[in-house]
């Protein structure tokens, strides 16, 4: 028993070729099998390569992922026989494109980075209040699943559909702020999270509200508004997080 | 001899741990080091990539994206577990192509990029490193703490974890799709991660 839960490292190609083709002993398999609960790297792989298996392009889709850094490489490396204007020319249209992609790329790598939608905070509140704060409001329990999932885009239906019945229900306006940012529609959230300054639903502050704004901001690539509104959460329980996201934008 | 020749190969890039290899490419700047992370890692990038995204092409440039992402990657911050990070990473970048405007490359609908919750399989990371490392007497609270776990998970984890039974074996045995399989063993493994962990803590 103690055997079955042994660590072991990530599948090389070889591995994956034979447990894709069903070609390892009952050991081996059950040892990948095992790795597999562990490690969503190797699982999600695995899936998807069956599908190129099926298919019978395993080995050539395999090769050519293999040789792209190296392919790469090796195209700059065979440059030398050019003049240097060439040479020159291409280092010039080389470093626009890095400057371009990492311009266009490093918004994106922030919020992602530092993204993580707010918890919802019914079941906190619920101590507070008579019976169950969500009985009865199906929309909201549907909403609630899929928001914790991380599917925003399947929550923000039933959130509309929850506010609907419960317009007074700031908490969900909260939730569906967070939940447009999540599905990347960072302009409207943005419109959400500035109305809910004024008057923060319950369970939240102030600063929670700017901490989520500012990354709408950066989602936007609206630098300047989005280090402003980070400059304010100096002094708040953001202060670190704010911190590092101005280093890094400015 | 013997013992020269074995320290020189694990002296190999290739041979080294994760950590090795991203604290040499990261701290030196060792392109040796990072083309051996590639190696080890490009084929499980991309085919996490492939689950996603239909277009091959797509999946290259995804593949490359995750790479080109960890060239710069600030050396100040850690990474705690490299497969993690990579997975993590792709899955952001094929959600970010999935959404672009001009995307044609969907196979999968997009909720099932959520089917799968990554933070279960840390879960199940920490379950085995918990019952490896830190509390291994907790092996003999198991056969007790799988009864409280529901009839198909503790059927699956029984035959997987006791009568070392594959996914497949699993399925023909019980009539689960492999799926069903799947899903059994993820869930009830983390399920009896915290059932022996509110264990250890009562006892």
């Amino acid at each position: 028993m103690k055997t079955t839960f042994k660590e072991r490292s990530c599948l090389s190609q070889r591995e994956l070729r034979q447990y894709l083709r069903g070609k390892m002993t009952k050991q081996q398999q059950h040892a990948v099998e095992h790795h597999l609960l562990d490690c969503p790297l190797c699982a999600h792989a695995v899936d998807g390569l069956e599908k190129a298996e099926a298919a019978g392009q395993l080995e050539q889709e395999l090769s050519e992922a293999g040789a792209l850094f190296k392919r790469a490489g090796r195209k700059v490396y065979r440059r030398t026989w050019m003049n240097w204007a060439a040479a020159a020319a291409l280092i010039v249209l080389a470093l626009f494109s890095v400057w371009q992609y990492r311009a266009a790329t490093m918004h994106e790598r922030l919020f992602v980075e530092y993204f993580s939608a707010a918890p919802p905070n019914y079941l906190a509140l619920r101590s507070a209040q008579p019976g169950n704060a969500l009985e009865g409001k199906e929309e909201l329990q549907k909403a609630l699943e899929f928001y914790r999932d991380g599917a925003f885009e399947a929550s923000l239906a039933h959130l509309s559909l929850h506010l609907e019945a419960y317009p007074e229900d700031d908490q969900a306006y909260f939730l569906l702020a967070n939940a447009l940012l999540g599905a990347r529609r960072s302009e409207r959230a943005a419109h959400f999270f500035r109305q809910l300054q004024e008057d923060p639903p319950a369970g939240f502050t102030v600063e929670d509200i700017r901490w989520y704004l500012a990354l709408a901001l950066i989602e936007q690539e609206d630098t300047a508004a989005a280090l402003q509104l980070l400059q304010e959460l100096s002094a708040s329980s953001y202060s670190e997080q704010a911190l590092e996201l101005r280093q890094a934008l400015e | 001899m013997k013992l020269f020749v074995r320290s020189s190969k694990a002296a190999k890039p290739t041979d080294w741990e994760d950590d090795r290899l991203l604290r040499s490419w990261r701290e030196d700047g060792d392109r040796k080091s990072f083309d051996a992370l590639y190696d080890r890692y490009v084929h499980l990038v991309y085919g996490a990539c492939r689950k996603y995204l239909d277009d091959t092409e797509a999946c290259r440039d995804a593949t490359m994206q995750v790479f080109n992402a960890l060239l710069e990657y600030p050396t100040e911050k850690p990474i705690r577990s490299l497969p993690n990070w990579l997975y993590t990473t792709a899955r952001n970048i094929c959600i970010s192509l999935l959404r672009a405007p001009s995307a044609k490359v969907v196979l999968e609908p997009e909720e099932n990029f959520f089917e799968k919750n990554a933070d279960g399989f840390m879960e199940n990371e920490a379950l085995t490193r918990l019952l490896n490392k830190e509390h291994p007497h907790l092996l003999d609270l198991l056969p007790e703490a799988m009864q409280q776990l529901e009839d198909g998970q503790r059927q699956c984890l029984k035959l997987f974890f006791f009568d070392g039974k594959s996914y497949r074996d699993i399925s023909q045995e019980t009539g689960f799709t492999l799926k069903q399989v799947k899903s059994y063993l993820q869930n009830g493994k983390r399920n009896l991660g915290i059932i022996l962990k509110r264990q250890r803590d009562e006892g």
